[in-house]
């Protein structure tokens, strides 16, 4: 995993390689959008994160800039702006995420890792939640190491909650996610999924939770008392 | 608001243009009776033609006052002069030349012949030294028949003329410059109060500007140069006051967003030290600043909201995104969020904003709620949100004080600013909402947000 880091404050730079550097990322830090831009055409990045407020030219526009270069490479934005329209316009410009400061790098790391889906045949992620583990080149989900035998919808499921760990994630993804377009989705198939999935790992010991957010959707996070457990 | 105006008349431009005017006109007065002075103090000769004038006046007066019958001789006290220190005698003849009346004083006697012709009116003067003699002779009507008066003053000085000095001016300065001053002041009254008016719409005007929308300038109500400059001037005040209010709200907003690197710093700097109590309490301490911050640049967001036309906010989803994205942090606190959509509507308005100002009302409610507790957010039916707690609730005499800015009902607890429900406050009334707050069936808060 390479990713690159555009950000003008240098302590803040350093504090995040180092931080995403212990969850096993590599970055390259750039101080000036000119030198990421000129970085971004030379190498290949699997993420960029970019702070909007750069000395030498505005963030957005270096997204849009990326962007109509045909580059597809997903972009974290990294910011302390927070206007009400700051998001929705990041967003536009062809951002993938909007990550306001401060934060702490269990969730800038979680943001990283949901962004770095890679297409079907390169090299897979492994995403790691507590004691689970999920393979995407294997397919193939592990407790402590154990593989967990799960069927193909559940594998689905569990990977799409993976990938957003800590965050809801609504029904409607959920199904799009388990269920081909041509499949009928009765109202009940996601919550008995969900139910057999979550059996399946407290029976096999995972130290993850599958919580309910009632009208809206699921969300897994580590379990209550695990070593994991976000602050 | 006081109405310094009314008490304080006499500090009122109307009273001191009145004032003013008045006094004008009594400086006006005095002007005239120096120049009537003047005049006559540099024409003897008709001083004392009025001197005769005047004593044969009063003589023919005490003599129409005289009943009917014989002529007495008219005695001294009855007929004093009219200047004072002057000796004065006379003899009234009639058209035929019959002597009438005779009065002599102290060895001065009017020329008792009759005048040579009735249609003579004489004044003469003799001067001696300081000693002058008038003798004169003036026709008179009393009761439709006609008399002749011949006299005879003699004086010293000046001073018999004071008197008559004083009447000319009493009669033909004094009385029309008082009658014109009342009908000068009354006018004076009118016009000025008339002229006044526009500068008193004015004043209406500035007194209604609305101290929130400072955006707000006046107009002239009526054209007159003076209360233009005035609202002229009032506008341009009232532009460096916004530009003031702007920068203000600039600042706080500017100083929140540049707090956020040093906290991105410091909270990236915990996160380095090892598990411990220690890095547990900084990091609780942290997250606290990192709010504080966040409202402050929400209130400032909140207050500077413009809802563009058009702008499409569906209540259902922005309540969904705003759940699901507490979801987490409600869990870490051991407590839950129940979501239930009974038809929300789409509406006029700024989906972010508005998700904002849920969202502080859902954090004060999971401040609240109990822990192993849910928070009801239901959206719908229609235009509005509630939010249910289980906690305490909010007792009803604290209601109006929740929702200003910097007030907590628990001032120990020292999560954020106190400012979560200002922010939703100000976000309904941008949009024409309100904020109502009360006790749930079960216990616990309950908080409704309705758009209209």
């Amino acid at each position: 995993m390479r990713l690159l880091l555009a950000e003008d404050n240098a302590r803040v730079a350093a504090l995040i390689a180092e931080g995403l550097g212990d969850e096993g990322f590599a970055l390259d830090w750039f101080g000036t959008l000119g030198d990421a831009r000129h970085a971004l055409e030379t190498i290949r990045y699997d993420l960029v994160l970019l702070d909007l407020g750069m000395p030498d030219g505005d963030g957005v526009a270096f997204v849009r800039a990326v962007r109509r270069s045909q580059n597809v490479t997903p972009i974290l934005v990294i910011t302390a702006r927070s206007g009400l329209d700051d998001r929705v316009t990041g967003l536009d410009a062809g951002a993938d995420d909007y990550l306001i400061k401060p934060f702490e790098i269990p969730e800038l790391a979680a943001r990283c890792r949901a962004l770095l889906r890679r297409p079907g045949g390169c090299l897979g992620t492994i995403l790691t939640v507590a004691n689970l583990e999920f393979s995407s080149a294997e397919h193939e989900a592990r407790v402590a190491g154990h593989p967990v035998r799960l069927s193909p919808r559940e594998l689905a499921l569990l990977e799409y909650l993976m990938r957003r760990v800590g965050r809801v994630v609504a029904k409607a993804s959920l199904e799009e996610a388990v269920y081909s377009l041509a499949s009928e989705v009765t109202p009940n198939a996601l919550e008995a999924v969900v139910s057999r999935l979550r059996r399946k790992l407290a029976d096999s010991g995972a130290a993850v939770t599958v919580h309910t957010a009632y009208g809206i959707g699921y969300m897994l996070s580590p379990a209550a008392g695990s070593a994991y457990e976000p602050a | 608001m006081t109405e310094p105006r009314r008490s304080h008349w006499r500090q009122t431009l109307f009273f001191k243009l009145s004032l003013r005017l008045a006094a004008v006109a009594g400086l006006f007065m005095m002007i005239q009776v120096a120049l009537v002075v003047w005049m006559y103090v540099g024409s003897p000769a008709e001083l004392d033609q009025l001197l005769i004038s005047a004593e044969a006046n009063r003589i023919a007066n005490a003599i129409a006052a005289r009943p009917p019958g014989p002529v007495p001789a008219l005695s001294n006290d009855l007929l004093p002069p009219v200047a004072p220190r002057t000796r004065r005698a006379f003899v009234v003849h009639d058209r035929g030349g019959r002597v009438i009346a005779q009065h002599d004083d102290r060895g001065l006697a009017a020329d008792g012949a009759a005048p040579a012709s009735f249609l003579v009116v004489n004044t003469q003067r003799e001067t001696w030294g300081d000693h002058f003699l008038l003798t004169g002779t003036r026709r008179v009507t009393i009761a439709g028949k006609q008399l002749w008066i011949t006299m005879a003053i003699a004086g010293t000085g000046f001073r018999p003329f004071v008197p008559i000095i004083f009447n000319e001016i009493r009669f033909h300065v004094l009385l029309p410059i008082v009658l014109l001053s009342i009908l000068f002041l009354l006018l004076n009254f009118s016009i000025v109060r008339s002229t006044l008016k526009p500068l008193n719409t004015a004043i209406a005007a500035i007194d209604r500007i609305d101290p929130a929308a400072i955006s707000t300038r006046i107009t002239a109500p009526l054209k007159s140069w003076e209360v233009e400059a005035l609202i002229g001037a009032v506008n341009r005040l009232l532009t460096r006051v916004e530009r003031l209010i702007l920068t203000l709200r600039d600042f706080v907003g500017n100083a929140a967003h540049e707090l956020r690197t040093p906290l991105a710093i410091m909270m990236l700097g915990i996160g380095k030290l090892p598990h411990d109590d220690n890095r547990t309490r900084l990091l609780h301490d942290v997250q606290g600043m990192k709010r504080l911050v966040d409202q402050m640049l929400d209130m400032a967001q909140a207050n500077a909201l413009v809802i563009e036309a058009g702008a499409q906010a569906d209540l259902t989803r922005i309540a969904a995104d705003v759940v699901a994205d507490l979801m987490p942090l409600a869990i870490a606190r051991g407590r839950t969020i129940v979501f239930v959509d009974e038809g929300a509507e789409v509406i006029h308005g700024h989906a972010e904003a508005i998700g904002r100002a849920l969202r502080n009302v859902i954090e004060n409610g999971l401040a609240h709620t109990p822990p192993g507790t849910a928070v009801e957010v239901t959206c719908g039916p229609g235009r509005r949100y509630a939010v249910r707690d289980h906690g305490p609730g909010i007792p009803e005499s604290q209601r109006a004080n929740v929702v200003k800015r910097f007030q907590r009902l628990d001032r120990r607890n020292n999560d954020g600013a106190g400012l979560g429900l200002a922010i939703t406050l100000t976000v309904m009334e941008d949009h024409g909402g309100r904020l109502d707050i009360a006790d749930s069936p079960g216990g616990g808060a309950l908080v409704c947000l309705i758009f209209l």
